[in-house]
């Protein structure tokens, strides 16, 4: 049985798509073969998930802060360039 | 923060996109009869879009999110056709498992373990070498910082299979 670490590696590695394409054959049949191995990579696979939806959520956050600093001041040629589209 | 390694951007460099590509964005929109706002909403998820796969991007960064901006909005517009004719409740919307599901996940881990989140944000999306980690979160050395980061995956991977009764649970 791998070492926790070896393991935690390997499911990285695997999920950042950076195997070789024999290892990552080797290792999708370790998945389908080890039922502990499956669990502990859709698990990790979720942690990738949820920081991915937290790097959203900051630049979401930043996002509106950089609108909110161009459209602050409406008489700036930006901002009136932009809000002349929407004018009825 | 060196912009060409960051998926987060630095707000300089979300300044100057927003600068360049927003105007056509806007234009588009308000072509089709859209508000300022969608072309707001519509701007951001295409720049997150963008800032995920910019490594892979060979085009210009405004032709590229203005592209990205027009399928997301004729996705959106098929989207609310489907729904209108369909009659598609927003609780049947939001009971997606995969989008609920980590979404949940995040708001209990921002609770109890930000540090980690912070650990591993760093590490995988702004790409952070561990130098840099370990005097942004306070370790003592970079093999610290490397240890903690391994015993984060080991303590949250148990705590979503701890919090899992299936493994449909982990599936989007």
């Amino acid at each position: 049985m791998k070492t926790s670490l070896t393991e935690t590696a390997s499911i990285e590695k695997y999920i950042l798509g950076q195997m070789e394409p024999g290892e990552e054959l080797l290792f999708q049949t370790e998945l389908i073969l080890d039922r502990r191995l499956r669990e502990n990579y859709y698990a990790q696979k979720k942690i990738h998930d949820v920081i991915k939806v937290y790097n959203r959520d900051k630049l979401k956050a930043q996002m509106m802060e950089v609108h909110h600093k161009l459209f602050a001041n409406t008489s700036t040629s930006f901002a009136r360039s932009i809000l002349h589209l929407f004018k009825q | 923060m060196e912009e060409s390694k960051v998926n987060v951007a630095s707000p300089v460099s979300l300044d100057t996109l927003y600068r360049r590509c927003f105007p056509s964005v806007a234009a588009f929109v308000s072509r089709m009869n859209g508000s300022f706002e969608d072309a707001r909403d519509i701007f951001h998820d295409a720049l997150i879009i963008y800032l995920e796969r910019k490594d892979e991007v060979h085009f210009s960064d405004e032709g590229y999110i203005l592209g990205i901006a027009k399928n997301l909005w004729y996705a959106r517009y098929e989207r609310e056709v489907k729904r209108m004719s369909s009659r598609l409740s927003r609780e049947e919307e939001q009971a997606d498992p995969g989008v609920v599901n980590t979404g949940r996940l995040l708001d209990v881990i921002s609770r109890s373990g930000k540090k980690c989140l912070e650990l591993l944000h760093a590490f995988y999306y702004r790409k952070d070498a561990f130098a840099k980690i370990t005097s942004d979160l306070g370790y003592s050395n970079e093999h610290s910082a490397a240890v903690q980061k391994f015993k984060c995956i080991l303590k949250l991977r148990s705590f979503i299979k701890s919090r899992s009764l299936s493994y449909e649970d982990f599936i989007d």
